[in-house]
């Protein structure tokens, strides 16, 4: 055992001010006494010896005063040198410890490793997508987002709005003088750069001239587009393109600047290149920028600017020096709530709110919260969720540190004889966790680095991320962790280490039959509780999923394939247009590849029609109550694309044309609203879309389609043929294709090529693309839940596993003594795993509390599951048991094999 | 005593008390008596000088200070210098003999 150094000091050093005044007083005082023994010895007389001796040492009370300041720095100095001292010794321990058993010190780094890393990783994540500015913005505490609130139609409830229209950005430009500067952007569009087979998607941002001024970003190369290129009603056509698009479309070629682009089938001169990992300030993809003043124009060339029924912008603001965000806004709201007086007019809830351009402190706008916010709660909740795992992981590491400190009692012991504090000894055995939880650190870092890579592209697979995912940021937020982890994983060792006496250790020696504390019985419970937290999350999740995915959708969307020619800003007319679909259906029918395909207009989960409806005889019919009906028209042959199931009747035919009689093909939810109890085929209804008086004749009844979402009801939908809706421009080809949808898409752009060489971009989405985001949040929660309650059944594996061989390993003798005295190995074998499954099914009782406790919480994330859900509970009990007989059968069997005569010898 | 004259003589003072610990430990009594009977009571100081003197030295980690039993029965401070006092001091005993050469060679030259 290593010698303390100069243990001794620890008694010398005097302790307070008291014990250096006492010292001073006798050492002055033995001063005097020795000089005036020495005069009397010489003769000279008492009284004169002590006023001698007076003299020759000077003011008493002044050398006291001195000498106690100068003790006091010595003092303080030296317990600072002493105590890093003993820090540095605790830690030369430590690592010393760490050799000497290079496996226990790999199990804890790991374990504590996986913990901090998927805590730093989900952190990364989170704190990029919620808490910090986005990428480029600066002085981001001064720019805001304008928002407004007003009275939701048909309600009384208020409602946050972000899209405005030009007129009320030039407002807030021109007469708020609390704002330096206004900008406005419109969402990304849907945009084509370049044509023909060349052309790519491209998502393009309108913007005020303002826009990146206003957000201090400043371009990588060339520059923005400035006022005088974007002013109403017409701009210029500038672009500029984002850095990604520049370097993988240009190659990182500086020499863009100047050439010109086609985008839309317009010609652009790029004039700049956005920096690196700047797309606004929304998380949305975006690839390029124009000016606001090309998109209205297009729109509208007379009126787009002062129009007020347009609104398509978003505004962001920043603040003029000095101004708060308040004084701010009660300007902005006094401007835009008088020049918009007609509009709000006894609207008690208008008001313009000014929101921070951090997500997580951005109100939240309309309906439909922005991809990065519902991804940003979805992260939030998995950094909660990791938080659990980390729990696990320490306590794991706590338990095979409480076991290896019952190892070293002995040590111990001498220490504590030698005069060792137990402070100390705490003290001794936080370092070590401390070293351990930040050796753990750097490998979580590890993993934070690839993980959150991985977690970046499962939770938002568009977003354009640059930079590592460890940051300063997370390098602190794990080191803090870090910190945490040590002192949680600490802790029951050194409680421990305070807990027992010297006498005590030493007389038990290295043998004895102490048993692991009720704490490490507690950690494994705790373990399990943990567990079944995350497995029951886990199994709600994919129960979740497989509830998603298995909603009839009323159509099979697996081979479905839509097309569409982008033809905006070309001027092709309705006819040239229908023409163009009607060639390529011939043409994509007849590839072999192809087992179907139809024409129609929406796309389910994409875009949808509206359609009022009137039955012969009655002046309104039962309106759905989530709005509708949707109605589509659709060609011959759609049903059979699309895999839509026919319950009655018949469905359209080639032979459905513009002449004959008007017929339509109704859904179940329609037809049973319309004609409760009764069959709707050869029933008619009035559509508001034809001629008066043309009552269409139901020929058939199909399944119901989920078109909108997946979580509500089908709304009730009708279908007509596509022939006889002459007026609708509209077209989009869908093709069901036999095999490979890849090879198939290449077949069928191939052959619309053919048609007219030099079309425009050819648009091709699987219909399966439409489908997925809606299943996207289960499948996230399913697959991440899964992950870490795998994770913390590893871990409860590992330390139920850890517990029990150490009990086994401690108690051979008494083992041995009943197998001696005529137990069977298979009652020990019961015995311990008994005791064992008694700490499972603790922490399972527990965990299943906890579980019932959190449904009301978990319950609006998940998808037509209770948060009770029986299989689920009853699943995760199943799964739990079998890891922890499985984890204590090793042991449990080796304890049966112990031979009593080996260890009633060894000693 | 003038300020003045302490202060010039704080670091002469400091290399005296050294000196006086080289032929062992020694309680600040010892030391202040062995001071006076070296400098044959020339050197005008007050014995508390030689304990502020003492538990500066202390401070520096020159020398290092016990209790312990004097010669006569009683408990006294005893000091007793360090590696780092014994290389000091030899340091300052070069410094202050050139010193005093450079100082005296200026005053004969006059």
């Amino acid at each position: 055992m290593e010698r303390i150094p100069r243990v001794r000091r620890w008694f010398r050093l005097p302790k307070d001010e008291t014990t250096i005044g006492r010292e001073i007083d006798d050492e002055i005082g033995f001063h005097l006494r020795a000089r005036i023994a020495a005069l009397e010895a010489a003769g000279v007389a008492p009284e004169a010896a002590r006023r001698a001796a007076e003299r020759e040492f000077g003011d008493v009370m002044a050398a006291r005063a001195e000498l106690s300041a100068i003790d006091r720095v010595t003092v303080r100095r030296r317990r600072r040198t002493q105590r890093w001292r003993s820090a540095l010794w605790d830690a030369r321990q430590a690592v010393r410890g760490m050799r000497r058993s290079p496996s226990f010190a790999a199990v804890v780094v790991l374990t504590l490793g996986l913990g901090i890393g998927v805590n730093a990783a989900m952190f990364g994540i989170t704190d990029r997508l919620l808490l910090s500015p986005p990428a480029h913005v600066t002085a981001a505490a001064e720019v805001v987002r304008v928002l407004y609130r007003s009275t939701s139609s048909g309600t009384s409830e208020p409602r946050t709005n972000a899209m405005l229209p030009y007129l009320d950005y030039a407002l807030m430009r021109d007469g708020v003088g609390s704002f330096a500067s206004v900008a406005a952007y419109s969402s990304p569009s849907y945009s084509v750069l370049g044509r023909g087979r060349e052309a790519t998607e491209l998502r393009v941002v309108s913007a005020t001239a303002s826009l990146f001024p206003t957000l201090g970003v400043r371009p990588a190369l060339g520059r923005f587009f400035v006022a005088s290129e974007d002013t109403p009603p017409q701009g210029v056509r500038v672009v500029v393109l984002s850095h990604g698009l520049w370097r993988g479309r240009f190659g990182g070629d500086p020499g863009v600047i100047g050439r010109t682009v086609e985008i839309d089938h317009a010609t652009y001169e790029v004039v700049g290149v956005a920096p690196r990992g700047f797309a606004g300030i929304d998380f949305e993809p975006v690839h390029a920028w124009v000016p606001v003043s090309i998109t209205g124009a297009a729109y509208d060339s007379a009126s787009w600017h002062t129009s007020r029924s347009m609104h398509w912008l978003r505004m962001v603001a920043r603040l003029a020096p000095g101004i708060g965000a308040e004084v701010a806004r009660q300007e902005a709201a006094a401007t835009f709530l008088a020049a918009n007086e007609r509009r709000f007019d006894g609207d008690p809830n208008a008001d313009v709110v000014l929101g921070s351009v951090r997500a997580a402190l951005a109100p939240e706008a309309g309906t439909r919260a922005g991809a990065a916010q519902k991804s940003g709660r979805i992260a939030l909740w998995l950094l909660a969720v990791s938080l659990l795992v980390l729990v696990s992981a320490c306590a794991n590491v706590a338990n095979l540190l409480l076991a290896r400190g019952m190892r070293r009692r002995r040590d111990i012991g001498v220490l504590m004889a030698l005069g060792i504090g137990r402070a100390r000894l705490v003290r001794q055995v936080l370092t070590e966790t401390l070293i351990l939880a930040l050796c753990g650190g750097v490998v979580g870092l590890l993993l934070a680095h690839w993980g959150g890579h991985v977690a970046r592209v499962l939770l938002l697979p568009d977003v354009e991320w640059t930079g590592s995912p460890i940051d300063g940021r997370v390098l602190a937020f794990a080191a803090s962790i870090a910190c945490i982890a040590a002192l949680l994983a600490g802790v029951a060792p050194a409680l421990h280490a305070l807990g027992v006496d010297a006498a005590t250790l030493l007389r038990m020696g290295g043998r004895g039959t102490a048993r692991r504390s009720a704490a490490s019985t507690a950690l494994v419970a705790l373990q399990a509780t943990l567990s079944v937290v995350l497995l029951a999350g886990a199994g709600l999740f994919v129960r979740s999923l497989q509830r998603a995915a298995s909603v009839p959708l009323g159509f099979e969307p697996e081979r479905v394939t839509t097309f569409q020619w982008h033809t905006a800003g070309l001027d092709w007319g309705r006819s040239r247009t229908q023409g163009l679909y009607a060639a390529a259906l011939e043409r994509v029918r007849a590839l072999p590849e192809v087992e179907a395909a139809a024409l129609g207009t929406s796309v389910p989960m994409w875009s949808a029609l509206y359609a009022s409806i009137r039955l012969p005889g009655q002046d309104s019919v039962a309106e759905p109550t989530d709005g509708g009906p949707y109605y589509s028209p659709v060609s011959a042959d759609y049903f059979r694309t699309m895999g839509a199931r026919v319950l009655r009747g018949r469905v359209f035919t080639d032979g459905d044309v513009a002449g004959s009689a008007p017929v339509a093909v109704v859904t179940a939810s329609l037809a049973r609203l319309l004609w409760p109890g009764e069959d709707a085929v050869g029933r008619c209804f009035f559509h508001g879309r034809d001629a008066d008086g043309v009552c269409r004749t139901v020929v058939g009844v199909v399944e119901d389609t989920r078109y909108s979402s997946l979580e509500a009801e089908p709304t009730p939908m009708f279908f007509v043929p596509l022939a006889q809706e002459p007026t609708m421009g509209w077209r989009t080809l869908f093709v069901r294709f036999a095999g490979d949808t890849g090879e198939g898409i290449a077949a069928v752009r191939r052959a619309l090529d053919r048609i007219e060489p030099g079309l425009p971009h050819v648009q091709a989405t699987p219909l399966q693309t439409r489908v997925d985001p809606q299943i996207q949040p289960w499948r996230l929660g399913a697959s991440l839940f899964s992950a870490f309650g795998a994770l913390a059944l590893l871990l409860v594996g590992i330390g139920l596993y850890g517990v029990v061989a150490y009990d086994v390993s401690q108690r051979r003798r008494e083992l041995g003594i009943r197998l001696a005295i005529g137990a069977r190995g298979r009652a020990l074998v019961r015995m311990v795993l008994g005791q064992a499954m008694s700490m499972v099914v603790l922490g399972l009782v527990v965990g299943l509390a906890l579980t019932g406790w959190a449904a009301g919480y978990v319950e609006p994330l998940l998808f037509q599951v209770s948060p009770r859900d029986p299989a689920v509970l009853v699943g995760v009990a199943a799964l739990l048991f079998v890891i922890g007989v499985g984890a204590a059968s090793v042991p449990a069997w080796r304890a049966a094999r112990i031979r009593p005569t080996e260890t009633l010898r060894e000693d | 005593m003038a300020k003045d004259e302490l202060q010039l003589l704080q670091g002469t003072l400091d290399v005296l008390v050294l000196k006086a610990l080289t032929s062992g430990p020694r309680h600040g009594y010892a030391v202040a008596r062995w001071i006076h009977e070296a400098t044959d009571e020339e050197l005008a100081v007050e014995d508390r000088a030689l304990y502020v003197s003492l538990h500066r030295l202390e401070q520096r980690g020159w020398v290092t200070a016990d209790w312990g039993v004097s010669e006569n029965n009683r408990r006294a401070k005893y000091y007793a210098l360090t590696p780092a006092g014994r290389k000091q001091l030899r340091s300052q005993t070069e410094r202050w003999q050139r010193y005093a050469v450079a100082v005296s060679k200026v005053l004969q030259r006059a």
